[in-house]
């Protein structure tokens, strides 16, 4: 499949923007979001898991449990910090997968539920976007991967 | 007379962010909450509200599917759409006869944003 490349201006938008409505503080780019291929798995709290039937896209956020707090700044319910994070995360898979440079390579892809755990694993072959944000003295690692889905050939 | 809203999004945050909003920058009455479309559609047929809010991505049923049941069953229903889905969802979803759209992330602390949020809020109450 093709280079993300043309897609990291939007997805730099829409993670800042995500992430500064909802915690409500400025972000800074520690590692400016970047393309790569990627086949490793990768410390993620709260991922969004998606297809389309030929392309599957994960989407997460890389930071420790106990980050959460100073990461939104507020002290809140564990309930409400982890409904917190699911948002930032579907906002910014929302407003990433409707973008029409997105939608030029990959097609139509809706975003799913977020879910959390403790990591997420990046097939081979896939495409990569990845960078860390800094939010209220957290860095957090953005990764968007998109791959071919299993069992299907090159999107037509 | 006050107007009344049901509000239905999975996220408590989002959900205390609009009954809050609707409740005193817009003066409605916010008569419940829900958190998915099942809920949508039954808060629906037991309130009438004047307007109700619905997410898109959720839990159990989504926003879409309660949308077009909710019209099927009430074809006046007004149903604003409040979701982070762009592009082409939101086409759909006013096609399927949404009242309006809203697109997240919400940033009710900007002047023009909010501005926008009333302005759709009084064009679903427009006749069609």
């Amino acid at each position: 499949m093709e280079s993300l490349g043309d897609c990291l201006s939007d997805f730099e938008v829409c993670a800042r923007r995500a992430v500064e409505s909802i915690v409500g503080s400025p972000t800074l780019m520690c590692r400016r979001f970047s393309t790569r291929l990627g086949a490793e798995e990768i410390p993620a709290l709260c991922t969004i898991r998606s297809g389309n039937g030929t392309f599957d896209v994960h989407l997460s956020m890389g930071l420790r449990s106990e980050e959460v707090a100073p990461f939104l700044g507020r002290i809140a319910s564990s309930r409400r910090r982890l409904d917190m994070l699911g948002e930032v995360l579907n906002t910014l898979a929302g407003n990433f997968l409707g973008r029409d440079t997105f939608i030029a390579k990959c097609g139509e892809i809706a975003p799913s539920l977020p879910f959390f755990g403790e990591s997420d694993t990046i097939k081979g072959g896939s495409r990569v976007i990845e960078g860390v944000m800094q939010i209220n003295s957290v860095h957090v690692r953005f990764t968007l991967t998109v791959c071919e889905s299993a069992g299907e050939g090159q999107r037509e | 007379m006050t107007r009344s809203v049901v509000i239905i999004d999975d996220s408590e945050f989002i959900t205390d962010l609009l009954k809050e909003f609707f409740a005193s920058k817009l003066e409605f009455n916010v008569l419940d909450t829900g958190a998915n479309g099942v809920q949508a559609v039954s808060l629906y047929r037991r309130h009438r509200p004047d307007l109700l809010t619905m997410d898109l991505t959720m839990p159990v049923k989504d926003g879409k599917t309660a949308l077009r049941e909710i019209l099927a069953e009430f074809p006046g229903a007004r149903v604003l759409v409040i979701s982070s889905q762009v592009g082409p969802t939101m086409l759909e979803c006013l096609k399927l006869g949404a009242a309006g759209y809203i697109e997240k992330p919400l940033r009710l602390d900007e002047e023009e944003f909010v501005s926008d949020f009333e302005a759709t809020v009084e064009d679903a109450f427009k006749p069609r």
